[in-house]
């Protein structure tokens, strides 16, 4: 396939798709030979090959170090893993509950029946917002998880694309994702600000019409006096991967996201 | 087929984090990138066609995965990182090509350009891929990703050596619409 349009004359001025393309050895043989030609007549046209020859040659070669580097355990680690037939796995099913889902993907122990639980996602979220009588006004631990108790429900169900809305003890709830999980579940992540400016990052599912906190990580420093809470040194990470696990397609554009809330979540028009 | 897709999996890693460091800007986010994208790939091993290219899917899901995120940052409000920009300053006038051609100058000059753009110059200039696979990868046309790649490389040309020859070299630059 010819990168250069059929029409395109040689004695055209030579775009700079074309330029590229020559800098970067991907034109048939004839074009090659009449750019070369215009090359050494023009040093205007040499000076413009200079980008693409740059950003082909000396440029990429600052990222060549990674592709010498000794590969960390933890990535090998995960690639070496036995691989249980699809069967075996404990996943759950479709439209199985969000948390079940996470200590499936996490092999992560979840709610015993007591609803003892010792899970890194939920103890991260607990460090933060149960911290202190303010924020556990947020949520309510029980044996679904972290409820979202009312103002985090409504601000979660209510806060539209960019918008922000205030939750309990002044905080204010800012959306900053929303995407549909595996689970079929609405998902959004979310930041937390606090008056003196600290900033915890989230994410809430909503299943039979009420969110589950079901990760939160925080700028202040996680309770972890009963030595129970794995430190969130990377949190954003976490939540990277977590999100990763959890979601399905694309993330909502801004105004999908709007008109879903506007729907009061129900499934589109 | 596991097994083999592990391998092969494997295999790919030095080139994934070579891409996921030329997305992210640095090692230690570039890796956790090609975690969670070994992770995402393990978990739809069903997902993926045999006799397809395992590279090109595995960069799909490394660059979709990575757009999330960047997307997540921003409608955060996190200012980028302007201080690495910094390291481009060249107070005593010698070339940034020759003295300065750094990881962090590149990451810092890539952080200029748009998500789409960037994930553009990671596929055909660092990883070498052709404009078609490019093109497949990102869901783009082919048109459209050669009139961004040749006006991200411009760009980044002339940050990472503009520094020295002044802005004219800016100046030159065309306006004009994405195609």
């Amino acid at each position: 396939m010819s990168v250069i349009p059929e029409n395109t004359a040689m004695d055209a001025p030579i775009s700079d798709e074309i330029l590229m393309a020559y800098a970067d050895g991907a034109l048939p043989p004839a074009e090659r030979e009449a750019v070369s030609k215009a090359l050494a007549q023009s040093p205007e046209l040499m000076q413009r090959l200079e980008s693409f020859l740059f950003t082909r040659g000396p440029m990429p070669r600052v990222f060549d170090a990674a592709l010498a580097a000794p590969i960390p355990e933890k990535l090998l680690a995960i690639l070496r893993a036995p691989s249980p037939p699809a069967s075996a796995r404990p996943a759950p099913a479709r439209g199985s509950s969000i948390l079940a889902q996470l200590a499936a993907t996490f092999r992560m122990a979840v709610f015993s029946p007591a609803g003892a639980m010792a899970t890194l996602v939920v103890g991260v979220a607990a460090g933060w917002l149960l911290q202190s009588g303010t924020r556990s006004d947020l949520v309510r631990l029980d044996i679904h998880g972290l409820t979202a108790t009312a103002s985090l429900q409504r601000a979660l169900e209510t806060a539209p694309p960019g918008g922000s809305v205030a939750v309990a003890g002044g905080l204010s709830l800012k959306p900053t994702l929303t995407f549909r999980s595996t689970a079929k579940s609405w998902c959004r992540q979310f930041d937390l600000v606090d008056p003196q400016g600290a900033q915890a990052t989230g994410i809430a599912c909503r299943e039979g019409g009420v969110w589950h906190v079901i990760a939160q990580t925080g700028a202040a420093p996680a309770a972890s006096s009963d030595g129970k809470i794995v430190p969130a040194d990377r949190p954003e990470s976490i939540l990277d991967s977590l999100r990763a696990e959890l979601k399905e397609g694309d993330a909502l554009g801004r105004a999908d996201e709007d008109a879903l809330v506007r729907r009061h979540w129900r499934d589109g028009p | 087929m596991t097994d083999e897709f592990r391998t092969r999996m494997v295999e790919l890693l030095p080139r994934l984090r070579r891409f996921a460091v030329a997305l992210t800007g640095d090692l230690d986010q570039g890796d956790d990138l090609v975690q969670e994208t070994c992770m995402r790939a393990l978990s739809r091993v069903d997902q993926w066609q045999p006799g397809t290219r395992l590279d090109s899917w595995m960069y799909r899901i490394a660059q979709n995965l990575w757009l999330d995120r960047m997307r997540a940052k921003r409608v955060r409000g996190v200012q980028v990182d302007v201080e690495a920009a910094d390291l481009l300053a060249s107070p005593n006038g010698r070339s940034v090509v020759e003295s300065r051609l750094t990881l962090q100058a590149v990451a810092a000059a890539m952080e200029h350009l748009p998500d789409e753009q960037r994930a553009l110059i990671a596929l055909v200039c660092i990883d070498g891929l052709s404009y078609k696979e490019a093109a497949e990868i990102t869901q783009t046309p082919i048109g459209t990703v050669m009139s961004r790649l040749a006006r991200a490389r411009r760009e980044l040309h002339a940050r990472l050596e503009g520094e020295v020859r002044g802005p004219s070299v800016r100046a030159q630059q065309k306006p004009g619409g994405d195609a």
